[in-house]
């Protein structure tokens, strides 16, 4: 059952993401927008992967898209054999528990929760992890992201850069191959930014496939792959990561 | 505890006054609904036990004094089991206020008593000149054993020794009906000159053949030459307040299913502003991988937590009230409420109103709350594409209130941007206008009611005689009083038809003041004939020149309706026929001139001299051997305007409580506002306005509503009120519908001043943002 599968973790040749002239249209009262145009790319796996673009550009609906938590208007998006498009958001939001790690620039986290269970309700969600070994787990994620100590505090009790390392906590907590990330550093300081990006480059030398929108032109030049949109639609692209297909 | 299990929790308790208060809601309702259930399932176990077990006579007749002779006539009857001769007396008892009425009981045996069984907890039966009291009777007067206590007998005092107090099941409350005491037969009727016994138990051997018995028996007694005056058949040691006692418990059930409804109204407010205040959390759940189920799961969670509190709390609450009430109750009946129990099917009953329902009601608004998207959650509040929806309503706002300066413009065009949140605290505050409404009219009416009942009767002071007796010896001894303008006596029955027990009443010329609807008014000549009330002939459809059958425990009649008139007397019953003297005396086989009531005019109007006539009444009665309750018609007045006073109290309690809800759901839905419209808020300060501006948006909007909730509470509050005062009358008392249009004034009043009220913290909260905490992330 298509809910119930997992991506096959992608070998380094793989690709692991594959759009086609996907294109967003939004209308209001016979006045239409284009957002995105006939965009075609591959995410290669294991890639730090950006789609760069100033204000506008679409680049966050692009990345949305690719995670199922947008639907374009035309076009295929095939996720490591999975058609997001015609899936349902049930069947999205299990797929996205297992598989993808989301970061999102305002970090997101539950206000209510400490970060150690903002971490545990991803396991929860998950189910990838047996009840017993949770803990063990979530004091691991907050290990890997140096919040060891952090664990029973509150986001409020947190600065701006902890609480987006608990968010790449949390992302990593059921072992996702990717990791899509919205301007991850958009709402940090320099210095912390950097020390954000630097984890998550390191993930993609453990094996993680990671996505990220930026439209730091410093940042997206650490990328190992990138597309760069202007009024949505891709003005250039490199890719250094050799993909099969 | 799982970290869903923490954030249900979290949810609950991070909004402690919101949480707080929709519990109290569940409580209330759960409360309402185990206090009754305790109450009347305890109460009707004793009222069963108790007539089961104290020996209540199968019939009890009440006569004119008759020899020994009379208990082997009626031992000699058929189905006649045992038959025991009592003497009662209705005594003047003197105590430290002035004096009391003591109902004595004359009985020739205290060894081996079969009827209306006794304890005696303190001291011994009374031997000559000695007094077994009623632990009742202290509330009345103090006394000890061994203490000695005074009638008056005729005018003379009689000193009697206390030999011991009794406990009787059955006996009411002495502040109700007067004390109770029990004395040696051949003393009680020595003291009263009394030539024999005037009361008669009987057992018979086929309980079911009772009223057939009854008849023979009455036969029997009339055809010796003994008058029998009262009769009571079966057992039922509440004389029929048990079906007060239900009217009261249905009343009670009808106003806990309000609190009820209302809860569940504070709940859906509740839920679907959390929801709304959850949104980016809900999206960021979705985003991490939870499926819809799981979300609404999780707030389910929720809601049930609110929902065992609730039930704890309210379970809690109402058995302490209904053991309170089973005790209290108890008390006033006489009755031993037994050990306490808790019935199986009331503690599903709660279960189900505290938990399950609240989770039921709570589906919808999840179903609905969770359906965004993790985009629409996580993008935030921009420009809704759904205000084109609402473009009608903006344009009505823009001409209703385009003269208005832009800040109120704001508020009065925000009515109904939450749509369905607008129309949850509409219903709301509609319902506490309508709870409101209909609790006034039920005052009205009850006012009105009292007012008109006594208003019928041409009388400052009403005389109730204990016995009946000859109008020609009671009319000139009171006639003599200095004071006195007229006499009005009468007589007064409570026979039964097929369609409830009416009153039979003797009105005579200028003490009663008729509002002839149809047909005519009695005259002299008339036999068969009766004039009934209007309840009467609405509840039966029977018309003038048809025929009224009815009958009391011995005898029965069929009689000519002549007339209809406007009455509002036996608001508990049927209604009121009027018929004559003569010929009510002659349906109960009583003399043709005797009364048991006397309405008396005085010649002054001022209330201390009509007081002091009802006091000389009551004396020169007493010392002429005719005990009666004497009281004026500001008494009468008062007394039942005191018997009103817990239902008012608990009406006013209901309002309490609507009116509550309705602030909460208000609170909410501004407060919300207030959370929702943070940017515009900031916009607004960046643009100059200055907090007092801000609050003016949002205090419009509270007043805005409170007016469209007036206007609905309006269009509902009419015909609840006339359904809530219908329901009064089928249960408990007939009570006309009186509605006073002023009524609605002050409805506008209680809702703005509700809104108002509810609207002060989300206004003050509005007024105090800052900007660069609104347009931070913007």
């Amino acid at each position: 059952m298509l809910m119930a599968r997992t991506i096959e973790r992608p070998t380094a040749t793989d690709t692991l993401l594959r759009a086609d002239s996907i294109s967003k249209v939004i209308g209001n009262n016979g006045i239409r927008t284009t957002i995105l145009e006939d965009i075609s790319f591959v995410v290669p796996a294991r890639s730090l992967f950006a789609i760069n673009g100033p204000s506008g550009s679409g680049k966050s609906t692009l990345l949305n898209m690719l995670t199922g938590i947008d639907r374009p208007t035309s076009g295929r998006i095939d996720f490591h054999g999975h058609q997001l498009p015609t899936m349902s958001e049930n069947q999205l939001a299990r797929w996205r528990g297992r598989n993808v790690g989301i970061i999102f620039q305002f970090f997101q986290l539950l206000p209510t929760l400490t970060a150690a269970e903002n971490i545990e309700l991803a396991l929860e969600l998950g189910r990838t992890v047996p009840h017993g070994q949770r803990k063990a787990r979530v004091q691991a994620c907050l290990t890997h992201v140096g919040l060891q100590d952090y664990g029973r505090r509150l986001p409020s009790q947190l600065s701006g850069g902890q609480q987006q390392r608990v968010a790449v906590a949390r992302a990593l907590a059921n072992d996702p191959p990717v990791l899509v990330a919205d301007e991850p550093t958009g709402n940090l300081d320099s210095k912390t930014a950097h020390q954000v990006f630097d984890l998550l480059q390191e993930l993609t030398e453990r094996g993680k496939s990671v996505i990220f929108v930026t439209h730091d032109r410093d940042l997206a030049a650490r990328a190992t792959d990138r597309i760069d949109l202007l009024d949505g639609r891709i003005v250039s692209a490199t890719f250094r990561t050799e993909a099969r297909s | 505890m799982s970290a869903l299990g923490t954030k249900a929790i979290k949810d609950v308790t991070r909004r402690k006054l919101r949480s707080g208060l929709t519990v109290v809601g569940i409580a209330l309702g759960v409360m309402g609904l185990t206090a009754v259930g305790i109450t009347s399932n305890q109460l009707n176990a004793a009222l069963q036990a108790t007539n089961a077990s104290i020996g209540l006579p199968d019939i009890h007749f009440f006569t004119s004094p008759a020899s020994p002779a009379a208990v082997d006539l009626l031992k000699r009857q058929p189905n006649v089991k045992q038959v025991e001769a009592e003497t009662e007396v209705v005594a003047r008892w003197t105590t430290s206020t002035g004096h009391a009425i003591l109902d004595i009981q004359g009985l020739p045996d205290f060894r081996h008593r079969e009827f209306k069984k006794f304890a005696i907890t303190a001291g011994q039966a009374p031997g000559p000149n000695e007094i077994l009291m009623e632990r009742n009777d202290l509330p009345l007067q103090s006394f000890h054993v061994g203490d000695r206590i005074e009638l008056q007998v005729n005018g003379a005092p009689v000193s009697l020794r206390v030999s011991g107090i009794s406990q009787t099941a059955g006996v009411v409350s002495a502040s109700m009906a007067g004390g109770v005491a029990y004395m040696r037969q051949s003393d009680l009727e020595a003291i009263y000159k009394l030539p024999g016994s005037n009361t008669f138990n009987v057992r018979l051997q086929d309980y079911g053949q009772r009223t057939t018995s009854a008849k023979q028996l009455a036969h029997a007694l009339q055809a010796s030459g003994v008058t029998v005056l009262f009769t009571t058949i079966g057992h039922d040691i509440t004389h029929g307040g048990g079906a007060i006692l239900d009217g009261i418990f249905t009343i009670m059930q009808v106003l806990s299913a309000i609190a009820l409804l209302l809860s569940i109204f504070l709940l859906l407010s509740t839920i679907t502003t959390l929801l709304a205040e959850q949104v980016p959390v809900i999206g960021t759940m979705k985003a991490i991988g939870a499926s819809r189920a799981q979300v609404i799961r999780n707030y389910l969670l929720g809601v049930s937590i609110y929902g065992v509190i609730g039930t704890l709390i309210g379970f809690s609450l109402g058995l302490l009230i209904g053991s309170f009430a089973v005790g209290a109750l108890g008390s006033l009946l006489g009755i031993y409420a037994g050990s306490f129990f808790v019935p199986p099917a009331l503690l599903v009953e709660v279960l189900v109103v505290g938990v399950a329902v609240p989770m039921l009601t709570a589906i919808w608004p999840l179903v609905s709350g969770t359906r965004v998207t993790v985009q629409q959650a996580i993008s935030g509040y921009g420009i809704e594409k759904r205000a084109g929806r609402r473009r009608i309503w903006l344009r009505v706002a823009g001409v209703l209130f385009g003269f208005l300066p832009q800040t109120l413009q704001l508020g009065a065009r925000n009515l109904f941007r939450r749509r369905i949140r607008a129309l949850l605290t509409l219903l709301a505050l509609a319902l506490s206008g309508a709870a409101f409404l209909a609790i006034q009219t039920t005052s009205a009416s009850f006012n009105y009611l009292l007012d008109r009942s006594l208003a019928t009767y041409h009388a400052d002071i009403w005389a109730m005689l204990n016995n009946p007796v000859p109008a020609d010896k009671v009319v000139p001894l009171i006639a003599g009083l200095r004071g006195v303008d007229q006499i009005y006596p009468g007589t007064m029955s409570f026979p039964t038809t097929q369609w409830g027990q009416v009153e039979l009443f003797a009105p005579v010329s200028g003490g009663y003041r008729q509002q002839l609807l149809e047909g005519r008014w009695l005259s002299a000549d008339d036999t068969n004939a009766v004039v009934i009330n209007e309840s009467i002939a609405q509840k039966t459809g029977l018309k003038v020149n048809d025929w009224i059958s009815f009958h009391d425990d011995l005898h029965t009649g069929t009689w000519h309706i002549i007339g209809i008139v406007r009455d509002y007397a036996n608001p508990a019953g049927l209604g009121v026929m009027l018929a004559p003297l003569s010929e009510i005396n002659a349906f109960r086989h009583w003399p043709n001139n005797y009364v048991d009531h006397l309405l008396i005019t005085s010649t002054s109007s001022r209330e201390a001299d009509i007081d002091s006539l009802s006091k000389r009444i009551d004396d020169l009665l007493s010392l002429n051997g005719m005990e009666a309750m004497v009281s004026t018609t500001a008494q009468q007045e008062a007394f039942s305007q005191s018997a009103f006073l817990v239902l008012y109290a608990m009406f006013y309690s209901v309002v309490a409580i609507v009116a509550l809800v309705g602030a909460i759901g208000l609170f909410n839905s501004l407060a919300m506002g207030v959370v929702e419209r943070r940017r515009e808020i900031g916009i607004l300060r960046s643009m100059g306005a200055t907090g007092r501006k801000v609050a003016q948006v949002f205090l419009t909007e509270a007043i805005g509503l409170g007016v469209v909730g007036w206007l609905t509470a309006v269009l509902i509050g009419i015909p609840a009120a006339y359904g809530f005062v219908a329901l009064l009358s089928q249960v408990l008392l007939r009570v006309p519908f009186v509605f006073n249009p002023m009524s609605l004034v002050v409805m506008l009043a209680f809702i703005l001043i509700v809104a108002a009220l509810a609207s002060l913290g989300p206004v003050f909260g509005a007024s105090r943002v800052k900007i660069a905490s609104t347009l931070r992330y913007e």
